[in-house]
Protein backbone atom coordinates (compact mmCIF):
# COMPACT_ATOMS: atom_id res chain seq x y z
CA UNK A 1 0.00 0.00 0.00
CA UNK A 2 1.36 3.43 -0.96
CA UNK A 3 1.83 6.19 1.61
CA UNK A 4 -1.03 8.04 -0.04
CA UNK A 5 -3.33 5.05 0.21
CA UNK A 6 -2.28 4.46 3.81
CA UNK A 7 -3.25 8.01 4.77
CA UNK A 8 -6.48 7.77 2.77
CA UNK A 9 -7.37 4.48 4.47
CA UNK A 10 -7.14 6.19 7.87
CA UNK A 11 -9.64 8.80 6.64
CA UNK A 12 -11.96 6.09 5.25
CA UNK A 13 -11.84 4.10 8.51
CA UNK A 14 -12.71 7.10 10.71
CA UNK A 15 -15.33 8.32 8.23
CA UNK A 16 -16.97 4.90 8.11
CA UNK A 17 -17.07 4.65 11.92
CA UNK A 18 -18.87 8.01 11.99
CA UNK A 19 -21.35 7.02 9.25
CA UNK A 20 -22.17 3.77 11.02
CA UNK A 21 -22.43 5.33 14.50
CA UNK A 22 -24.40 8.24 13.03
CA UNK A 23 -27.09 5.93 11.61
CA UNK A 24 -27.33 4.17 14.98
CA UNK A 25 -27.60 7.51 16.79
CA UNK A 26 -30.40 8.60 14.43
CA UNK A 27 -32.59 5.94 16.07
CA UNK A 28 -30.83 5.87 19.50
CA UNK A 29 -30.03 9.58 20.11
CA UNK A 30 -29.42 9.24 23.87
CA UNK A 31 -27.11 6.19 23.79
CA UNK A 32 -24.07 7.39 25.75
CA UNK A 33 -21.75 4.60 24.54
CA UNK A 34 -22.54 5.45 20.93
CA UNK A 35 -22.00 9.16 21.60
CA UNK A 36 -18.62 8.41 23.21
CA UNK A 37 -17.67 6.23 20.21
CA UNK A 38 -18.75 9.05 17.88
CA UNK A 39 -16.60 11.62 19.72
CA UNK A 40 -13.57 9.30 19.53
CA UNK A 41 -13.85 8.99 15.75
CA UNK A 42 -14.57 12.70 15.27
CA UNK A 43 -11.08 13.30 16.65
CA UNK A 44 -9.61 10.46 14.53
CA UNK A 45 -11.20 11.87 11.38
CA UNK A 46 -9.88 15.34 12.08
CA UNK A 47 -6.32 14.00 12.51
CA UNK A 48 -6.50 11.66 9.52
CA UNK A 49 -7.97 14.33 7.23
CA UNK A 50 -5.31 16.87 8.22
CA UNK A 51 -2.52 14.33 7.60
CA UNK A 52 -3.88 13.32 4.18
CA UNK A 53 -4.61 16.84 2.97
CA UNK A 54 -1.21 18.19 4.04
CA UNK A 55 0.49 15.62 1.80
CA UNK A 56 -1.96 14.90 -1.03
CA UNK A 57 -4.33 17.83 -1.40
CA UNK A 58 -7.91 18.68 -0.50
CA UNK A 59 -10.63 16.06 0.07
CA UNK A 60 -13.29 18.76 -0.27
CA UNK A 61 -13.09 21.84 -2.52
CA UNK A 62 -13.42 24.14 0.49
CA UNK A 63 -10.22 22.66 1.98
CA UNK A 64 -8.07 23.94 -0.91
CA UNK A 65 -5.13 25.97 0.37
CA UNK A 66 -2.25 27.97 -1.12
CA UNK A 67 -1.64 29.61 -4.45
CA UNK A 68 -2.80 26.78 -6.68
CA UNK A 69 -6.19 25.11 -7.29
CA UNK A 70 -5.41 21.46 -6.38
CA UNK A 71 -9.04 20.29 -6.03
CA UNK A 72 -9.24 18.84 -9.53
CA UNK A 73 -5.81 17.16 -9.51
CA UNK A 74 -6.00 13.45 -10.37
CA UNK A 75 -6.37 10.63 -9.85
CA UNK A 76 -10.17 10.68 -9.53
CA UNK A 77 -11.50 8.55 -6.64
CA UNK A 78 -12.81 5.86 -9.02
CA UNK A 79 -9.42 5.31 -10.67
CA UNK A 80 -7.52 2.25 -9.48
CA UNK A 81 -4.51 4.56 -8.95
CA UNK A 82 -6.49 6.35 -6.21
CA UNK A 83 -7.06 3.04 -4.39
CA UNK A 84 -3.65 1.32 -4.30
CA UNK B 1 -27.32 20.50 0.36
CA UNK B 2 -24.46 18.15 -0.29
CA UNK B 3 -20.68 18.48 -0.32
CA UNK B 4 -18.57 16.09 -2.40
CA UNK B 5 -15.74 14.23 -0.68
CA UNK B 6 -13.01 13.17 -3.05
CA UNK B 7 -12.77 9.55 -1.91
CA UNK B 8 -14.71 6.30 -2.18
CA UNK B 9 -16.52 5.12 0.94
CA UNK B 10 -14.62 1.81 0.65
CA UNK B 11 -11.68 1.11 -1.70
CA UNK B 12 -12.18 -0.38 -5.18
CA UNK B 13 -9.03 -1.75 -6.78
CA UNK B 14 -9.57 -4.25 -9.58
CA UNK B 15 -6.46 -5.61 -11.32
CA UNK B 16 -8.16 -7.57 -14.11
CA UNK B 17 -10.83 -6.00 -16.34
CA UNK B 18 -13.81 -8.24 -17.09
CA UNK B 19 -16.67 -6.82 -19.18
CA UNK B 20 -18.84 -9.90 -18.61
CA UNK B 21 -18.76 -9.23 -14.85
CA UNK B 22 -19.52 -5.53 -15.42
CA UNK B 23 -22.63 -6.50 -17.35
CA UNK B 24 -24.20 -8.19 -14.32
CA UNK B 25 -22.96 -5.74 -11.65
CA UNK B 26 -24.53 -2.85 -13.59
CA UNK B 27 -27.91 -3.93 -12.14
CA UNK B 28 -26.76 -2.47 -8.80
CA UNK B 29 -26.27 0.88 -10.57
CA UNK B 30 -29.51 1.27 -12.50
CA UNK B 31 -31.50 -1.93 -11.93
CA UNK B 32 -34.79 -2.41 -10.03
CA UNK B 33 -33.07 -2.88 -6.63
CA UNK B 34 -29.92 -0.87 -7.37
CA UNK B 35 -28.22 2.00 -5.59
CA UNK B 36 -29.68 4.77 -7.77
CA UNK B 37 -33.23 3.63 -6.95
CA UNK B 38 -32.28 3.32 -3.27
CA UNK B 39 -30.88 6.85 -3.05
CA UNK B 40 -33.84 8.43 -4.83
CA UNK B 41 -36.35 6.37 -2.82
CA UNK B 42 -35.09 7.58 0.57
CA UNK B 43 -34.30 11.14 -0.47
CA UNK B 44 -37.81 11.46 -1.94
CA UNK B 45 -39.69 9.83 0.94
CA UNK B 46 -38.03 11.81 3.75
CA UNK B 47 -40.19 14.92 3.27
CA UNK B 48 -43.38 13.25 4.50
CA UNK B 49 -41.90 11.60 7.61
CA UNK B 50 -43.49 13.23 10.69
CA UNK B 51 -40.68 12.25 13.10
CA UNK B 52 -37.43 14.21 12.75
CA UNK B 53 -35.39 11.15 13.77
CA UNK B 54 -36.89 9.17 10.87
CA UNK B 55 -36.52 11.91 8.25
CA UNK B 56 -32.94 12.36 9.50
CA UNK B 57 -32.28 8.64 9.06
CA UNK B 58 -33.69 8.70 5.51
CA UNK B 59 -31.44 11.65 4.67
CA UNK B 60 -28.37 9.86 6.03
CA UNK B 61 -29.09 6.48 4.42
CA UNK B 62 -30.07 8.19 1.13
CA UNK B 63 -26.75 10.01 1.23
CA UNK B 64 -24.83 6.80 1.91
CA UNK B 65 -26.57 5.23 -1.10
CA UNK B 66 -25.03 7.96 -3.29
CA UNK B 67 -21.62 6.80 -2.02
CA UNK B 68 -22.59 3.23 -2.95
CA UNK B 69 -23.69 4.40 -6.41
CA UNK B 70 -20.19 5.83 -6.81
CA UNK B 71 -18.56 2.58 -5.67
CA UNK B 72 -20.56 0.60 -8.24
CA UNK B 73 -19.57 3.18 -10.87
CA UNK B 74 -15.91 2.67 -9.89
CA UNK B 75 -16.26 -1.12 -10.17
CA UNK B 76 -17.84 -0.80 -13.64
CA UNK B 77 -15.22 1.71 -14.76
CA UNK B 78 -12.31 -0.45 -13.62
CA UNK B 79 -13.80 -3.64 -15.09
CA UNK B 80 -14.05 -2.04 -18.55
CA UNK B 81 -10.61 -0.44 -18.88
CA UNK B 82 -8.39 -1.11 -21.92
CA UNK B 83 -10.64 -3.64 -23.63
CA UNK B 84 -9.85 -4.92 -27.10
CA UNK B 85 -12.62 -5.25 -29.69
CA UNK B 86 -12.02 -9.03 -29.56
CA UNK B 87 -12.68 -9.10 -25.80
CA UNK B 88 -15.79 -6.94 -26.25
CA UNK B 89 -17.20 -9.27 -28.89
CA UNK B 90 -16.27 -12.51 -27.11
CA UNK B 91 -17.69 -11.43 -23.70
CA UNK B 92 -21.06 -10.30 -25.01
CA UNK B 93 -20.32 -6.72 -23.92
CA UNK B 94 -20.89 -5.65 -27.53
CA UNK B 95 -24.62 -5.07 -26.93
CA UNK B 96 -23.77 -2.46 -24.27
CA UNK B 97 -20.75 -1.09 -26.15
CA UNK B 98 -22.80 -0.16 -29.21
CA UNK B 99 -24.88 2.36 -27.23
CA UNK B 100 -22.47 3.51 -24.48
CA UNK B 101 -18.91 2.52 -25.50
CA UNK B 102 -17.39 2.07 -22.01
CA UNK B 103 -19.32 4.96 -20.46
CA UNK B 104 -21.16 4.27 -17.20
CA UNK B 105 -24.93 4.33 -17.78
CA UNK B 106 -27.62 3.36 -15.24
CA UNK B 107 -29.39 0.28 -16.50
CA UNK B 108 -30.31 -3.23 -15.31
CA UNK B 109 -28.31 -6.32 -16.30
CA UNK B 110 -31.08 -7.03 -18.82
CA UNK B 111 -30.30 -3.72 -20.59
CA UNK B 112 -33.47 -1.96 -19.36
CA UNK B 113 -32.60 1.69 -18.57
CA UNK B 114 -33.11 3.04 -15.04
CA UNK B 115 -36.68 4.05 -14.28
CA UNK B 116 -38.49 5.95 -11.54
CA UNK B 117 -40.92 3.02 -11.65
CA UNK B 118 -38.44 1.12 -9.43
CA UNK B 119 -39.50 2.97 -6.29
CA UNK B 120 -42.43 4.65 -4.60
CA UNK B 121 -42.89 7.72 -2.46
CA UNK B 122 -46.35 7.00 -1.10
CA UNK B 123 -46.58 9.85 1.40
CA UNK B 124 -47.58 7.43 4.17
CA UNK B 125 -44.75 6.80 6.67
CA UNK B 126 -45.69 3.20 7.61
CA UNK B 127 -46.17 2.25 3.96
CA UNK B 128 -42.90 3.86 2.86
CA UNK B 129 -40.84 2.32 5.68
CA UNK B 130 -42.13 -1.16 4.81
CA UNK B 131 -41.04 -0.54 1.21
CA UNK B 132 -37.62 0.54 2.48
CA UNK B 133 -37.13 -2.63 4.53
CA UNK B 134 -38.16 -4.73 1.53
CA UNK B 135 -35.85 -2.72 -0.74
CA UNK B 136 -32.83 -3.38 1.50
CA UNK B 137 -33.58 -7.12 1.49
CA UNK B 138 -34.01 -7.15 -2.29
CA UNK B 139 -30.67 -5.37 -2.71
CA UNK B 140 -29.06 -7.86 -0.30
CA UNK B 141 -30.41 -10.76 -2.40
CA UNK B 142 -29.01 -9.11 -5.54
CA UNK B 143 -25.56 -8.86 -3.90
CA UNK B 144 -25.88 -12.52 -2.82
CA UNK B 145 -26.61 -13.46 -6.45
CA UNK B 146 -23.66 -11.41 -7.72
CA UNK B 147 -21.39 -13.12 -5.18
CA UNK B 148 -22.59 -16.48 -6.52
CA UNK B 149 -21.61 -15.44 -10.06
CA UNK B 150 -18.26 -13.72 -9.40
CA UNK B 151 -14.95 -15.32 -8.36
CA UNK B 152 -12.46 -12.41 -8.55
CA UNK B 153 -11.57 -11.43 -4.94
CA UNK B 154 -10.87 -7.82 -6.04
CA UNK B 155 -14.52 -7.54 -7.13
CA UNK B 156 -16.02 -9.62 -4.32
CA UNK B 157 -14.44 -7.51 -1.57
CA UNK B 158 -16.33 -4.24 -2.23
CA UNK B 159 -19.52 -6.23 -3.08
CA UNK B 160 -19.34 -7.90 0.35
CA UNK B 161 -19.00 -4.50 2.01
CA UNK B 162 -22.07 -3.22 0.12
CA UNK B 163 -24.04 -6.37 1.00
CA UNK B 164 -23.36 -5.79 4.69
CA UNK B 165 -24.61 -2.22 4.44
CA UNK B 166 -27.97 -3.48 3.16
CA UNK B 167 -28.34 -5.53 6.35
CA UNK B 168 -27.47 -2.56 8.60
CA UNK B 169 -29.90 -0.28 6.74
CA UNK B 170 -32.66 -2.90 7.07
CA UNK B 171 -32.06 -2.93 10.84
CA UNK B 172 -32.17 0.88 11.11
CA UNK B 173 -35.38 1.09 9.02
CA UNK B 174 -36.99 -1.47 11.32
CA UNK B 175 -36.19 0.81 14.26
CA UNK B 176 -37.56 3.81 12.35
CA UNK B 177 -40.81 1.88 11.78
CA UNK B 178 -40.97 1.25 15.54
CA UNK B 179 -40.42 4.95 16.31
CA UNK B 180 -43.14 5.87 13.79
CA UNK B 181 -45.65 3.37 15.21
CA UNK B 182 -44.99 4.49 18.81
CA UNK B 183 -46.55 7.83 17.88
CA UNK B 184 -49.67 6.18 16.38
CA UNK B 185 -52.73 4.50 17.90
CA UNK B 186 -51.43 1.04 19.01
CA UNK B 187 -54.89 -0.47 18.46
CA UNK B 188 -54.95 0.64 14.82
CA UNK B 189 -51.77 1.97 13.17
CA UNK B 190 -53.81 2.65 10.07
CA UNK B 191 -56.48 4.82 11.75
CA UNK B 192 -54.97 7.81 10.00
CA UNK B 193 -51.98 8.85 7.90
CA UNK B 194 -49.76 11.06 10.11
CA UNK B 195 -48.27 12.70 7.02
CA UNK B 196 -51.68 13.90 5.80
CA UNK B 197 -54.57 13.67 8.28
CA UNK B 198 -54.75 16.28 11.02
Amino acid sequence: MSDRENLLRNVQIADFALVEAGLFLDTHPTDQNALEYFRTYQKELEKATAAYQAAYGPLTARANEGGRWKWTDGPAPWERAANV
Amino acid sequence: MWVYEKKLQYPVSIKTPNPKTAQVIISQLGGPDGELAASQRYLSQRYSMPDAKVSGLLTDIGTEELAHLEMIGAILYQLTRNLSIEEIKKSGFDTYFVDHTTGVYPQAASGTPFSGKYFQSKGDPVTDLFEDMGAEQKARTTYDNLLRLIDDPDVRDPLKFLREREIVHFQRFGEALGITRDALNPKNYYAYNPAFDR
